[in-house]
């Protein structure tokens, strides 16, 4: 039974976490991020094509391209030495590219999925098929950059040997998906017309109140437990810097990307055209894998699961993860399960 | 600490927890006084409460005077280290000591955090505030509680009781608060705040003029108010300065616009609120009524937070919340392009650069790279193109020197296969 001196125990230990807490803080210096060692081996604009180093010999000749989104860095795939995607895969034998799309500047605003899709996906895929000597590559698209990576395979099929689509929104409008719901009466015309580029401290808002009493207060209250242990104090804050590290969206593509996906569902609807070109999900015909998260507050499952249907490959597989949107690049559980399999999936498919 | 380090942060952490220590003591010993205390004198005079003794209320009142002792203390020690806070600070200790406290606190720490760590640490302590806000307002309840009945669903009772008070403390709060904002900021500090730092952030008039707008105060109510302005700033314009008088009325109205749709946005919120606290009060019941009990001020707050979440995602996906909400951003943006259009009339009365040149340069820029781009395209296409029409003809002539030298066919046309199975990877 809580009693009131209870309390005060309780807080005065808190408070003693705090201070010490504070010295660990003031102790701990550049929080690191990026575990795995790659090179530059494309720019353009403000776009960076990465080749991460094998680890261990290569079993796949057949390379893959991550496609990250917009919003937020690429990093969290590879945030540190155990907890990265990219590190497990690599683990795993597999040749890995990641598009960096760097921060977008006022320069930048009129940049929209045209250019997105069809001049810098499509100029990597170039590169790297160009590299290896191929007429296609596989394809992982995480997020946002999954919708865009669909857009690109329905465009460009011969292109795309294999795709991986991850926590990747197809659906925008199932009941659940609240950001669909917050969107849906948004004025966007004027939001852009008015911002330019979309701050990325506005997007954080708005994936923060999706959740603002656990997002806000409680994880750092509960930060508060770990204070004194700077390992996990190190981990803690390589999220939290990942979290509020949110480049600019350019104006343009954000303006569509929340007009056609969002207020319109046109990926699903069949009416989507990018370069004057319709977008026809049914041309997605090589091996899809769809993975989504259970838990995911900011593409829930409703919105994901609906690939299967739009698609006109017959080798469609899912992975099921049970955990959020963010759990799935970096909880244990996730390095456990992911890579491999997206590894075994790949290796089995990509055999000449 | 174990760290007998001399930086800064050290020798803060180091006073901080002795002061914490002796503070804690004090009032352990006069915790565990006035509960003997009470005890015995209620012992002492059976079930019924003697005349003059200690109630709940006194004891109320002791622990507030124990904690004034104590804070006086702690400001007598600080003050030796690094000065006083002002009197009108001092004096809210009185009746919030833990989280006043801890401002105080803050206030010595933030300046000696490195600046990476700054706005995680601030983030840190805003959360922790509002968990020892909370831890206050439990204490006081449960003591309340203690001192009066023993019991482990009399003392639910107490809570849920205390629960219900501070329900209606928050509603008359909201009823009489000027601050369309205080309603769910107050409230064990919910984080929702962030909406008016976004709306200043994308305000060329900070929340300034949010507050100058809610400085108006009318006789004849808000509506009226209200309606009058729209009289006032919807006036025809004349003379020589008439366009820009024009603009100016324009975006008083917007103003007026966006402060409506703040109102009824913070309105929409305020729900949340009450049936986080309804829901909370239903989950301490629940569980009292099941025997069960909850064993810290932690799980308290977890409690807390699922059914702030649970209130807020029922409200948050409704229909009347996302309008509100949309309301809101879409009068935000009216407002900021307004105030754009203006000073961009400004600028060009300047010969000063506009974002709009900007914008017409960018555009250009973007067009001139995207034909670039697409002639790049064509290009390699029509190079394709072209080497695929040399193959061809080049099988061609193969194929009829092949026709005209049967006998010599067999090195050129490995070689031949070779060069096809080559080009075709």
């Amino acid at each position: 039974m809580l009693r009131p001196e209870q309390i005060t125990q309780e807080l005065f230990e808190f408070n003693r976490r705090l201070a010490n807490g504070m010295a660990t803080l003031s102790k701990i210096g550049q929080v690191d991020v990026e575990a795995s060692a790659k090179d530059p081996v494309y720019r353009e604009d403000k776009l960076v094509l990465y080749r991460y180093r094998p680890r261990v010999e290569q079993v796949s000749t057949v390379p893959l391209l991550i496609v990250y989104a917009l919003v937020n860095r690429p990093y969290m795939t590879d945030l540190q030495e155990d907890r990265s995607i990219i590190r497990g895969l690599l683990d795993h034998g597999i040749d890995v590219y990641l598009i960096d799309w760097g921060y977008p500047d006022g320069a930048d605003r009129f940049l929209d999925l045209e250019d997105y899709v069809n001049r810098y996906i499509r100029r990597c895929v170039d590169f790297v098929c160009k590299h290896h000597e191929l007429p296609s590559i596989n394809v992982l698209g995480i997020c946002q950059g999954g919708t865009l990576s669909l857009c690109y395979t329905a465009q460009h099929p011969e292109r795309v040997r294999n795709l991986i689509t991850m926590v990747t929104p197809v659906d925008f409008q199932t009941p659940d998906n609240t950001l669909g719901q917050w969107y849906r009466d948004l004025d966007v015309d004027l939001m852009v017309d008015t911002l330019g580029n979309i701050p990325g401290e506005l997007l954080n808002w708005s994936f923060l109140s999706l959740k603002p009493f656990r997002l806000t207060g409680q994880k750092y209250v509960d930060m508060a437990d770990i204070l004194e242990n700077e390992d996990r104090l190190k981990n803690f804050l390589r999220m939290e810097k990942w979290i509020f590290d949110s480049p600019d969206q350019p104006g343009e593509l954000f303006r569509q990307f929340i007009k056609y996906f969002y207020q319109e569902n046109r990926l699903i609807k069949g009416n989507l055209t990018i370069g004057g070109r319709a977008i026809d999900l049914k041309q997605v015909k090589m091996p899809v894998l769809n993975i989504y998260a259970t838990e995911d507050h900011l593409v829930p499952p409703s919105a994901s699961i609906p690939l299967e249907k739009y698609v006109g490959t017959k080798d469609y597989s899912t992975i099921v993860f049970k955990g959020g949107h963010i759990g799935i690049y970096v909880s244990s559980r996730s390095q456990k399960d992911i890579p491999p399999t997206i590894a075994e999936w790949l290796k089995a498919r990509s055999k000449d | 600490m174990t760290d007998k380090s001399s930086s800064p942060v050290d020798v803060w952490a180091r006073f901080w927890l002795d002061a914490q220590r002796k503070y804690w003591d004090s009032w352990s010993d006069l915790s565990r006084k006035m509960i003997q205390e009470t005890q015995s004198t209620l012992e002492a005079a059976g079930a019924e409460k003697p005349e003059g003794a200690a109630g709940p209320s006194d004891w109320v009142e002791f622990w507030i005077a124990g904690q004034r002792k104590n804070w006086e203390l702690w400001l007598d020690m600080s003050r030796q280290t690094f000065g006083a806070p002002s009197g009108a600070a001092a004096e809210k200790t009185s009746t919030e000591p833990w989280s006043r406290l801890f401002d105080l606190w803050t206030t010595f720490w933030m300046p000696l955090i490195p600046g990476q760590s700054r706005e995680s640490i601030a983030r840190l302590l805003d959360a922790n505030k509002a968990y020892f806000r909370m831890g206050e307002g439990l204490w006081r309840i449960l003591f309340s509680g203690f001192g009066a009945v023993q019991g482990t669903e009399a003392q639910w009772d107490a809570l849920t009781r205390g629960i219900r008070q501070m329900q209606e403390q928050f509603g008359e709060q909201l009823r009489t608060t000027k601050d369309p904002w205080s309603g769910f900021a107050t409230f064990w500090g919910m984080p929702l705040d962030n909406w008016r730092r976004v709306c200043s952030a994308f305000s060329i008039m900070p929340g300034d003029m949010e507050k100058a707008v809610r400085g108006f105060g009318s006789p004849y109510g808000p509506e009226t108010l209200h309606q009058g302005m729209i009289g006032l700033l919807s006036m025809p314009t004349i003379g020589y300065t008439r366009e820009w008088q024009e603009e100016l009325q324009r975006w008083g109205l917007l103003w007026l616009d966006h402060f409506q749709a703040l109102q009824a946005y913070v309105l929409a919120l305020s729900g949340t609120t009450a049936k986080a606290i309804d829901l909370f009060a239903d989950g301490v019941y629940e569980k009292a009524k099941k025997g069960e009990t909850f064993e810290s001020l932690r799980a308290l707050y977890n409690l807390w937070i699922d059914c702030s979440e649970q209130a807020y995602n029922d409200l948050s996906t409704s229909d009347e919340f996302t309008q509100a909400q949309s309301r809101l951003t879409n009068s935000v943006f009216a407002v900021k392009r307004q105030e754009q259009k203006m000073v961009e009339e400004l600028l060009s009365a300047f010969n000063m650069p506009t974002r709009r040149e900007l914008d017409t340069s960018h555009r250009r820029v973007h067009q001139l790279q995207r034909r670039v781009w697409q002639l790049e395209q064509t290009l390699d296409e029509s190079a394709i193109m072209e080497l695929k029409a040399e193959v061809s003809v080049l099988q061609r002539e193969l194929e009829a020197l092949r026709g005209q030298a049967p006998a010599q066919k067999t090195e050129p046309s490995g070689a031949a296969r070779k060069t096809k199975a080559k080009t075709s990877t």
